[in-house]
Protein backbone atom coordinates (compact mmCIF):
# COMPACT_ATOMS: atom_id res chain seq x y z
CA UNK A 1 0.00 0.00 0.00
CA UNK A 2 1.29 3.53 -0.69
CA UNK A 3 0.83 7.83 -0.09
CA UNK A 4 -2.15 7.89 -3.27
CA UNK A 5 -1.83 11.66 -2.62
CA UNK A 6 -1.01 14.75 -0.76
CA UNK A 7 -2.55 17.73 0.39
CA UNK A 8 -0.29 20.84 0.44
CA UNK A 9 -1.17 24.71 1.89
CA UNK A 10 -2.15 26.40 -1.57
CA UNK A 11 -0.93 30.05 -2.03
CA UNK A 12 -4.51 31.57 -1.78
CA UNK A 13 -3.73 34.93 -1.36
CA UNK A 14 0.04 36.27 -2.97
CA UNK A 15 0.68 38.43 0.37
CA UNK A 16 0.62 35.23 2.51
CA UNK A 17 3.93 33.54 3.40
CA UNK A 18 2.42 31.26 6.02
CA UNK A 19 -1.29 30.55 7.30
CA UNK A 20 -2.91 29.25 10.58
CA UNK A 21 -4.42 25.69 10.79
CA UNK A 22 -7.56 26.83 12.34
CA UNK A 23 -9.43 23.36 12.81
CA UNK A 24 -8.81 19.62 11.76
CA UNK A 25 -11.45 18.73 10.20
CA UNK A 26 -10.38 14.47 10.58
CA UNK A 27 -8.22 12.52 13.35
CA UNK A 28 -5.34 10.92 11.99
CA UNK A 29 -6.03 7.42 10.30
CA UNK A 30 -9.12 8.33 9.34
CA UNK A 31 -10.95 7.28 6.20
CA UNK A 32 -12.03 10.32 3.77
CA UNK A 33 -13.18 10.60 0.47
CA UNK A 34 -12.04 12.62 -2.38
CA UNK A 35 -13.53 15.99 -2.16
CA UNK A 36 -14.26 15.78 1.92
CA UNK A 37 -12.78 18.64 3.91
CA UNK A 38 -9.98 18.27 5.99
CA UNK A 39 -8.66 21.17 7.47
CA UNK A 40 -9.92 24.40 7.56
CA UNK A 41 -7.11 27.03 6.96
CA UNK A 42 -6.60 30.69 8.10
CA UNK A 43 -5.18 33.19 5.66
CA UNK A 44 -4.76 36.94 6.22
CA UNK A 45 -8.02 37.53 4.37
CA UNK A 46 -10.37 34.51 4.13
CA UNK A 47 -10.17 31.12 5.84
CA UNK A 48 -10.31 28.26 3.17
CA UNK A 49 -11.55 24.66 3.62
CA UNK A 50 -9.15 22.32 2.24
CA UNK A 51 -10.38 18.97 0.33
CA UNK A 52 -8.88 15.79 0.24
CA UNK A 53 -7.90 14.87 -3.47
CA UNK A 54 -8.66 11.27 -3.26
CA UNK A 55 -10.75 8.75 -1.03
CA UNK A 56 -7.97 6.72 1.69
CA UNK A 57 -6.58 7.11 4.91
CA UNK A 58 -5.51 10.36 6.55
CA UNK A 59 -2.07 11.06 8.04
CA UNK A 60 -1.61 14.32 8.99
CA UNK A 61 1.27 16.99 9.39
CA UNK A 62 0.31 19.51 11.76
CA UNK A 63 -1.87 20.55 14.69
CA UNK A 64 -4.55 22.85 15.43
CA UNK A 65 -3.15 25.60 15.75
CA UNK A 66 -0.17 25.35 14.16
CA UNK A 67 1.32 27.86 11.81
CA UNK A 68 2.68 26.68 8.12
CA UNK A 69 4.25 27.96 5.61
CA UNK A 70 2.15 27.88 1.97
CA UNK A 71 3.38 24.99 0.23
CA UNK A 72 3.82 22.74 3.29
CA UNK A 73 2.26 19.51 3.38
CA UNK A 74 -0.96 18.96 5.73
CA UNK A 75 -1.81 15.36 4.81
CA UNK A 76 -0.83 12.30 2.84
CA UNK A 77 -3.96 9.84 1.98
CA UNK A 78 -3.24 6.42 2.08
CA UNK A 79 -4.35 3.45 0.03
CA UNK A 80 -4.89 1.46 3.56
CA UNK A 81 -5.27 2.84 7.38
CA UNK A 82 -1.72 1.23 8.63
CA UNK A 83 0.17 3.37 6.60
CA UNK A 84 2.61 6.19 7.50
CA UNK A 85 1.51 7.24 11.14
CA UNK A 86 4.73 6.90 12.76
CA UNK A 87 6.33 9.55 9.83
CA UNK A 88 3.44 11.65 10.63
CA UNK A 89 3.85 12.14 14.08
CA UNK A 90 7.56 12.55 13.77
CA UNK A 91 6.99 15.26 11.84
CA UNK A 92 4.13 17.07 14.07
CA UNK A 93 6.54 16.66 17.10
CA UNK A 94 9.20 18.38 15.75
CA UNK A 95 6.94 21.21 15.24
CA UNK A 96 6.23 23.68 17.96
CA UNK A 97 2.39 24.37 18.82
CA UNK A 98 2.87 27.97 18.67
CA UNK A 99 6.20 28.80 16.16
CA UNK A 100 7.56 32.11 15.19
CA UNK A 101 5.51 35.33 15.11
CA UNK A 102 6.55 38.00 12.71
CA UNK A 103 5.77 40.28 10.22
CA UNK A 104 3.98 38.73 7.09
CA UNK A 105 3.17 35.67 9.99
CA UNK A 106 -0.56 34.17 10.42
CA UNK A 107 -0.47 34.61 14.17
CA UNK A 108 0.11 38.10 16.31
CA UNK A 109 0.87 37.92 19.92
CA UNK A 110 -0.08 39.99 22.48
CA UNK A 111 2.00 40.01 25.43
CA UNK A 112 -0.09 38.61 28.86
CA UNK A 113 -3.22 38.06 26.57
CA UNK A 114 -2.18 34.81 24.26
CA UNK A 115 -1.99 34.41 20.45
CA UNK A 116 -4.20 35.94 18.01
CA UNK A 117 -4.79 35.20 14.15
CA UNK A 118 -4.34 38.23 11.88
CA UNK A 119 -7.60 37.85 11.03
CA UNK A 120 -8.94 37.46 14.56
CA UNK A 121 -6.79 40.85 15.63
CA UNK A 122 -8.06 42.71 12.49
CA UNK A 123 -11.59 41.80 14.10
CA UNK A 124 -10.86 42.97 17.57
CA UNK A 125 -9.41 46.23 16.36
CA UNK A 126 -12.43 46.78 13.92
CA UNK A 127 -15.02 45.93 16.88
CA UNK A 128 -13.49 47.64 19.80
CA UNK A 129 -13.37 44.91 21.38
CA UNK A 130 -10.86 44.53 24.36
CA UNK A 131 -8.29 41.60 23.68
CA UNK A 132 -7.90 40.71 27.46
CA UNK A 133 -11.69 39.39 27.27
CA UNK A 134 -10.40 35.93 24.73
CA UNK A 135 -6.90 35.62 27.00
CA UNK A 136 -8.28 32.52 28.61
CA UNK A 137 -8.16 31.22 24.92
CA UNK A 138 -4.33 30.73 24.86
CA UNK A 139 -5.06 30.93 20.86
CA UNK A 140 -7.75 33.10 19.29
CA UNK A 141 -8.75 32.23 15.86
CA UNK A 142 -11.46 34.36 13.84
CA UNK A 143 -14.30 32.20 14.57
CA UNK A 144 -13.91 32.74 18.68
CA UNK A 145 -14.12 37.19 17.89
CA UNK A 146 -17.72 38.24 17.58
CA UNK A 147 -18.75 41.69 16.97
CA UNK A 148 -20.64 43.24 20.15
CA UNK A 149 -24.38 42.19 20.78
CA UNK A 150 -27.13 44.82 19.75
CA UNK A 151 -30.52 44.81 21.45
CA UNK A 152 -32.96 44.01 18.81
CA UNK A 153 -35.33 46.10 18.12
CA UNK A 154 -38.98 45.18 19.37
CA UNK A 155 -37.13 42.85 20.66
CA UNK A 156 -39.92 42.61 23.57
CA UNK A 157 -43.02 41.98 21.32
CA UNK A 158 -41.02 38.95 19.81
CA UNK A 159 -40.86 36.72 22.75
CA UNK A 160 -43.77 34.49 21.85
CA UNK A 161 -41.52 33.72 18.36
CA UNK A 162 -39.32 31.19 18.40
CA UNK A 163 -35.91 30.79 16.59
CA UNK A 164 -34.10 27.85 15.91
CA UNK A 165 -30.29 28.18 14.65
CA UNK A 166 -29.86 25.91 11.86
CA UNK A 167 -26.10 25.28 11.27
CA UNK A 168 -25.24 26.45 8.01
CA UNK A 169 -23.33 24.14 5.37
CA UNK A 170 -19.84 24.03 5.01
CA UNK A 171 -20.42 25.09 0.80
CA UNK A 172 -22.68 27.99 1.99
CA UNK A 173 -19.99 29.13 4.67
CA UNK A 174 -17.43 29.24 2.18
CA UNK A 175 -19.86 30.83 0.18
CA UNK A 176 -20.07 33.85 2.72
CA UNK A 177 -16.44 34.17 3.04
CA UNK A 178 -15.91 34.65 -0.80
CA UNK A 179 -18.81 37.38 -1.45
CA UNK A 180 -18.51 39.24 1.84
CA UNK A 181 -14.60 40.47 1.04
CA UNK A 182 -16.29 43.99 0.39
CA UNK A 183 -16.42 43.93 -3.24
CA UNK A 184 -20.15 43.38 -3.08
CA UNK A 185 -21.25 46.75 -1.18
CA UNK A 186 -19.48 48.90 -3.70
CA UNK A 187 -21.24 47.17 -6.72
CA UNK A 188 -23.17 48.51 -9.36
CA UNK A 189 -25.02 46.71 -12.39
CA UNK A 190 -26.00 47.24 -16.30
CA UNK A 191 -28.22 45.16 -18.15
CA UNK A 192 -28.55 44.36 -22.06
CA UNK A 193 -31.33 41.77 -24.06
CA UNK A 194 -29.35 39.81 -26.28
CA UNK A 195 -31.63 37.24 -28.74
CA UNK A 196 -31.19 33.61 -27.94
CA UNK A 197 -31.18 31.95 -31.41
CA UNK A 198 -33.15 28.78 -31.60
CA UNK A 199 -31.38 25.44 -30.79
CA UNK A 200 -32.38 22.02 -31.68
CA UNK A 201 -32.20 20.61 -28.01
CA UNK A 202 -34.76 19.71 -26.56
CA UNK A 203 -35.71 22.59 -24.20
CA UNK A 204 -35.62 21.36 -20.90
CA UNK A 205 -31.70 19.91 -21.70
CA UNK A 206 -31.03 23.47 -23.56
CA UNK A 207 -28.73 24.51 -20.66
CA UNK A 208 -26.85 21.48 -21.12
CA UNK A 209 -24.66 21.66 -24.44
CA UNK A 210 -26.41 24.76 -26.83
CA UNK A 211 -24.00 27.00 -28.41
CA UNK A 212 -25.11 30.39 -26.88
CA UNK A 213 -23.55 29.77 -23.24
CA UNK A 214 -20.19 28.66 -24.59
CA UNK A 215 -20.11 31.91 -26.86
CA UNK A 216 -20.78 33.82 -24.70
CA UNK A 217 -17.93 32.45 -22.14
CA UNK A 218 -15.66 33.05 -25.00
CA UNK A 219 -16.59 36.18 -26.04
CA UNK A 220 -16.10 37.35 -22.42
CA UNK A 221 -12.20 35.97 -22.26
CA UNK A 222 -11.69 37.70 -25.51
CA UNK A 223 -13.24 41.41 -23.79
CA UNK A 224 -11.36 41.26 -20.26
CA UNK A 225 -8.74 41.47 -22.56
CA UNK A 226 -9.59 44.91 -23.40
CA UNK A 227 -11.61 45.61 -20.10
CA UNK A 228 -8.56 45.00 -17.76
CA UNK A 229 -10.68 47.04 -15.12
CA UNK A 230 -13.20 44.18 -15.44
CA UNK A 231 -10.08 41.66 -14.77
CA UNK A 232 -9.47 42.77 -11.65
CA UNK A 233 -9.90 43.16 -8.25
CA UNK A 234 -9.83 46.16 -5.06
CA UNK A 235 -7.51 45.84 -1.90
CA UNK A 236 -5.83 48.36 0.17
CA UNK A 237 -7.19 51.29 -1.92
CA UNK A 238 -5.45 49.90 -5.30
CA UNK A 239 -6.81 48.44 -8.31
CA UNK A 240 -5.01 44.31 -8.46
CA UNK A 241 -5.04 43.48 -12.05
CA UNK A 242 -5.10 39.67 -12.72
CA UNK A 243 -2.09 38.80 -15.10
CA UNK A 244 -4.55 36.91 -17.21
CA UNK A 245 -8.00 35.50 -17.75
CA UNK A 246 -8.93 32.53 -15.82
CA UNK A 247 -12.46 32.49 -16.32
CA UNK A 248 -14.78 31.07 -13.51
CA UNK A 249 -18.23 29.19 -14.59
CA UNK A 250 -20.96 29.20 -11.48
CA UNK A 251 -22.31 25.94 -11.07
CA UNK A 252 -25.46 24.58 -8.33
CA UNK A 253 -26.70 20.97 -9.42
CA UNK A 254 -28.02 20.72 -6.29
CA UNK A 255 -25.15 20.01 -4.42
CA UNK A 256 -23.93 23.39 -3.56
CA UNK A 257 -22.53 26.37 -5.54
CA UNK A 258 -19.05 25.74 -6.88
CA UNK A 259 -17.39 28.20 -9.21
CA UNK A 260 -15.03 26.25 -11.19
CA UNK A 261 -12.46 27.96 -13.19
CA UNK A 262 -12.35 27.11 -16.64
CA UNK A 263 -9.09 29.04 -17.72
CA UNK A 264 -8.84 31.50 -21.01
CA UNK A 265 -11.75 30.29 -23.91
CA UNK A 266 -10.53 32.86 -26.35
CA UNK A 267 -9.00 29.93 -28.46
CA UNK A 268 -11.32 27.40 -27.97
CA UNK A 269 -14.88 26.34 -30.53
CA UNK A 270 -18.13 26.89 -28.43
CA UNK A 271 -18.51 22.57 -28.57
CA UNK A 272 -14.33 22.33 -26.70
CA UNK A 273 -16.03 25.03 -24.27
CA UNK A 274 -19.03 22.83 -23.73
CA UNK A 275 -17.10 19.80 -23.34
CA UNK A 276 -15.01 21.63 -20.56
CA UNK A 277 -18.29 22.68 -18.69
CA UNK A 278 -19.55 18.86 -18.92
CA UNK A 279 -16.38 17.56 -17.62
CA UNK A 280 -16.90 19.52 -14.96
CA UNK A 281 -20.51 18.78 -14.67
CA UNK A 282 -19.34 15.07 -14.17
CA UNK A 283 -16.92 15.87 -11.58
CA UNK A 284 -19.23 18.01 -9.73
CA UNK A 285 -22.02 15.32 -9.31
CA UNK A 286 -19.38 12.52 -8.77
CA UNK A 287 -18.11 15.08 -6.29
CA UNK A 288 -14.56 15.36 -7.82
CA UNK A 289 -13.81 18.63 -7.82
CA UNK A 290 -10.11 19.35 -7.22
CA UNK A 291 -8.82 21.82 -5.65
CA UNK A 292 -7.31 23.33 -8.58
CA UNK A 293 -10.97 23.41 -10.49
CA UNK A 294 -11.76 25.75 -8.06
CA UNK A 295 -9.05 28.29 -7.79
CA UNK A 296 -7.79 31.17 -9.40
CA UNK A 297 -10.59 32.41 -10.75
CA UNK A 298 -10.62 35.91 -12.50
CA UNK A 299 -14.14 36.74 -13.59
CA UNK A 300 -17.26 34.44 -13.06
CA UNK A 301 -20.08 33.86 -15.32
CA UNK A 302 -23.61 32.23 -13.77
CA UNK A 303 -25.88 30.80 -15.49
CA UNK A 304 -29.81 30.48 -14.54
CA UNK A 305 -30.80 30.10 -18.11
CA UNK A 306 -32.36 26.92 -16.93
CA UNK A 307 -34.51 28.56 -13.84
CA UNK A 308 -37.16 30.18 -15.73
CA UNK A 309 -36.00 33.89 -14.37
CA UNK A 310 -36.34 36.65 -15.91
CA UNK A 311 -33.62 38.37 -14.39
CA UNK A 312 -31.06 38.10 -11.28
CA UNK A 313 -28.85 40.02 -9.11
CA UNK A 314 -25.44 38.21 -9.06
CA UNK A 315 -23.09 38.75 -6.33
CA UNK A 316 -18.81 39.48 -6.57
CA UNK A 317 -16.42 36.82 -5.93
CA UNK A 318 -13.61 37.46 -3.44
CA UNK A 319 -10.77 38.81 -5.48
CA UNK A 320 -12.62 39.39 -8.31
CA UNK A 321 -14.50 42.83 -9.56
CA UNK A 322 -17.30 41.82 -12.05
CA UNK A 323 -19.57 38.77 -12.63
CA UNK A 324 -21.83 38.60 -15.81
CA UNK A 325 -25.56 36.99 -15.25
CA UNK A 326 -27.33 35.05 -17.38
CA UNK A 327 -30.79 34.64 -17.07
CA UNK A 328 -33.38 32.96 -18.92
CA UNK A 329 -34.88 33.22 -22.38
CA UNK A 330 -38.49 35.61 -22.26
CA UNK A 331 -41.77 34.31 -24.49
CA UNK A 332 -39.79 36.76 -27.40
CA UNK A 333 -36.59 34.75 -27.26
CA UNK A 334 -34.12 37.46 -25.44
CA UNK A 335 -32.23 36.89 -22.64
CA UNK A 336 -30.81 39.31 -20.58
CA UNK A 337 -27.51 39.58 -19.81
CA UNK A 338 -26.63 41.66 -16.22
CA UNK A 339 -23.06 42.53 -15.37
CA UNK A 340 -22.48 43.23 -11.72
CA UNK A 341 -19.32 45.61 -10.91
CA UNK A 342 -17.20 46.63 -8.12
CA UNK A 343 -17.59 50.78 -8.55
CA UNK A 344 -14.66 51.26 -7.02
CA UNK A 345 -12.66 49.69 -10.15
CA UNK A 346 -14.98 51.20 -13.08
CA UNK A 347 -17.76 53.33 -13.41
CA UNK A 348 -21.71 52.87 -15.43
CA UNK A 349 -20.23 53.53 -19.15
CA UNK A 350 -17.17 51.26 -18.97
CA UNK A 351 -19.57 48.04 -17.73
CA UNK A 352 -22.00 49.01 -20.52
CA UNK A 353 -19.77 49.55 -23.21
CA UNK A 354 -18.50 45.89 -22.25
CA UNK A 355 -21.88 44.62 -22.41
CA UNK A 356 -22.95 45.86 -25.50
CA UNK A 357 -19.85 44.88 -27.51
CA UNK A 358 -20.53 41.50 -25.67
CA UNK A 359 -24.03 41.44 -27.15
CA UNK A 360 -22.79 42.36 -30.71
CA UNK A 361 -20.01 39.46 -30.47
CA UNK A 362 -23.06 37.33 -29.88
CA UNK A 363 -25.00 38.53 -32.87
CA UNK A 364 -22.12 38.23 -34.93
CA UNK A 365 -20.74 35.35 -33.74
CA UNK A 366 -24.32 33.68 -34.83
CA UNK A 367 -24.45 35.20 -38.21
CA UNK A 368 -21.45 33.60 -38.91
CA UNK A 369 -21.76 29.92 -38.39
CA UNK A 370 -17.69 29.10 -38.73
CA UNK A 371 -16.00 28.67 -35.66
CA UNK A 372 -13.87 31.39 -34.91
CA UNK B 1 -14.72 -16.06 -17.06
CA UNK B 2 -17.03 -13.99 -19.17
CA UNK B 3 -19.90 -13.08 -18.03
CA UNK B 4 -23.55 -13.06 -20.18
CA UNK B 5 -24.91 -10.04 -20.92
CA UNK B 6 -28.09 -8.88 -19.94
CA UNK B 7 -31.26 -9.24 -21.58
CA UNK B 8 -32.35 -6.24 -23.90
CA UNK B 9 -36.12 -6.63 -21.32
CA UNK B 10 -33.54 -6.46 -18.05
CA UNK B 11 -31.51 -3.33 -19.75
CA UNK B 12 -34.83 -1.65 -20.06
CA UNK B 13 -36.14 -2.51 -16.62
CA UNK B 14 -32.62 -1.88 -14.86
CA UNK B 15 -32.76 1.40 -17.03
CA UNK B 16 -36.51 2.92 -15.93
CA UNK B 17 -35.64 1.75 -12.14
CA UNK B 18 -33.09 4.36 -12.42
CA UNK B 19 -35.04 6.82 -13.97
CA UNK B 20 -38.04 6.37 -11.64
CA UNK B 21 -35.52 6.56 -8.37
CA UNK B 22 -33.80 9.77 -9.09
CA UNK B 23 -37.04 11.95 -10.42
CA UNK B 24 -38.82 10.53 -7.62
CA UNK B 25 -41.70 8.72 -9.09
CA UNK B 26 -43.43 5.32 -8.79
CA UNK B 27 -41.68 2.66 -11.11
CA UNK B 28 -44.68 2.45 -12.95
CA UNK B 29 -45.38 5.99 -13.58
CA UNK B 30 -42.07 5.90 -16.33
CA UNK B 31 -41.60 4.00 -19.66
CA UNK B 32 -39.88 3.83 -22.43
CA UNK B 33 -41.68 7.43 -23.22
CA UNK B 34 -41.00 8.96 -20.58
CA UNK B 35 -38.51 11.89 -21.84
CA UNK B 36 -37.21 14.85 -20.23
CA UNK B 37 -39.35 18.43 -20.47
CA UNK B 38 -42.47 15.65 -20.94
CA UNK B 39 -42.25 13.81 -17.28
CA UNK B 40 -42.36 15.83 -14.41
CA UNK B 41 -39.17 16.62 -13.03
CA UNK B 42 -36.92 15.03 -15.54
CA UNK B 43 -35.08 18.52 -16.38
CA UNK B 44 -31.08 19.08 -17.38
CA UNK B 45 -29.46 18.43 -13.72
CA UNK B 46 -32.16 15.15 -13.48
CA UNK B 47 -30.88 13.88 -16.68
CA UNK B 48 -27.19 14.43 -16.25
CA UNK B 49 -27.85 12.36 -12.46
CA UNK B 50 -29.89 9.62 -14.93
CA UNK B 51 -27.37 9.49 -17.41
CA UNK B 52 -23.94 9.18 -14.25
CA UNK B 53 -26.46 6.84 -12.41
CA UNK B 54 -26.56 4.58 -16.13
CA UNK B 55 -22.47 4.93 -16.27
CA UNK B 56 -22.52 3.47 -12.50
CA UNK B 57 -24.94 1.04 -13.19
CA UNK B 58 -23.37 -1.40 -16.51
CA UNK B 59 -19.83 0.70 -15.86
CA UNK B 60 -20.07 2.27 -19.30
CA UNK B 61 -19.14 5.78 -20.89
CA UNK B 62 -21.78 8.22 -22.33
CA UNK B 63 -19.88 10.97 -24.53
CA UNK B 64 -20.82 14.19 -23.75
CA UNK B 65 -21.95 14.58 -27.01
CA UNK B 66 -24.45 11.71 -26.59
CA UNK B 67 -25.49 13.13 -23.47
CA UNK B 68 -27.92 15.37 -25.24
CA UNK B 69 -29.30 13.17 -27.99
CA UNK B 70 -30.82 10.87 -25.58
CA UNK B 71 -34.10 12.54 -25.42
CA UNK B 72 -36.16 9.49 -24.01
CA UNK B 73 -35.99 5.98 -21.61
CA UNK B 74 -36.48 4.41 -24.83
CA UNK B 75 -33.30 6.35 -26.15
CA UNK B 76 -31.08 5.54 -23.47
CA UNK B 77 -32.15 1.86 -22.96
CA UNK B 78 -31.02 1.75 -26.32
CA UNK B 79 -27.51 3.66 -26.23
CA UNK B 80 -27.14 0.91 -23.17
CA UNK B 81 -27.59 -2.52 -25.18
CA UNK B 82 -25.95 -1.26 -28.30
CA UNK B 83 -22.61 -0.43 -25.68
CA UNK B 84 -22.89 -3.41 -24.04
CA UNK B 85 -22.89 -5.71 -27.28
CA UNK B 86 -19.94 -3.65 -28.55
CA UNK B 87 -18.26 -4.29 -25.23
CA UNK B 88 -19.05 -7.91 -25.78
CA UNK B 89 -17.71 -8.18 -29.23
CA UNK B 90 -14.25 -6.27 -27.77
CA UNK B 91 -14.01 -8.89 -25.15
CA UNK B 92 -15.00 -12.02 -27.63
Amino acid sequence: MACVDRVYVPREFPQDETVLVAELLVADGDAVEAGQCVAVLEFSKASVELESPAAGYVRLFCREGQELAVGALVAEIYESGQEGSGQADQTRQSVPELPGVGAGGALVRKPGEGYFSVRAEAAIREHGLDAGDYAHLGLVRARDVSPPDRPAEGAGRAESLEAEPVALSRSKRAEIRSIGAGQNAYASSVEVLVPRPGTSDQAALAGLRSRFVPVILKGVCILLKHYPALNAWYEDGAMRRHSGVNLGYALDLGQGLRCVALGDLEGETPEAVSDTIMAMVRKYLRNRLALADLSGATFTVSDLSGEQVAGFIPLINARQGAILGISSPDAQGMTRLVLRFDHRLAEGRLAARFLNALKNYLVSYENEPSDR
Amino acid sequence: MKTSLPTDEDVQERVLEIIASILGHPRQAVGPGSAPGVTPGWDSLAHMRIVLAVEDRFDIHISDQAVVQLLSAEAMVASVITQLAGLDQHEG
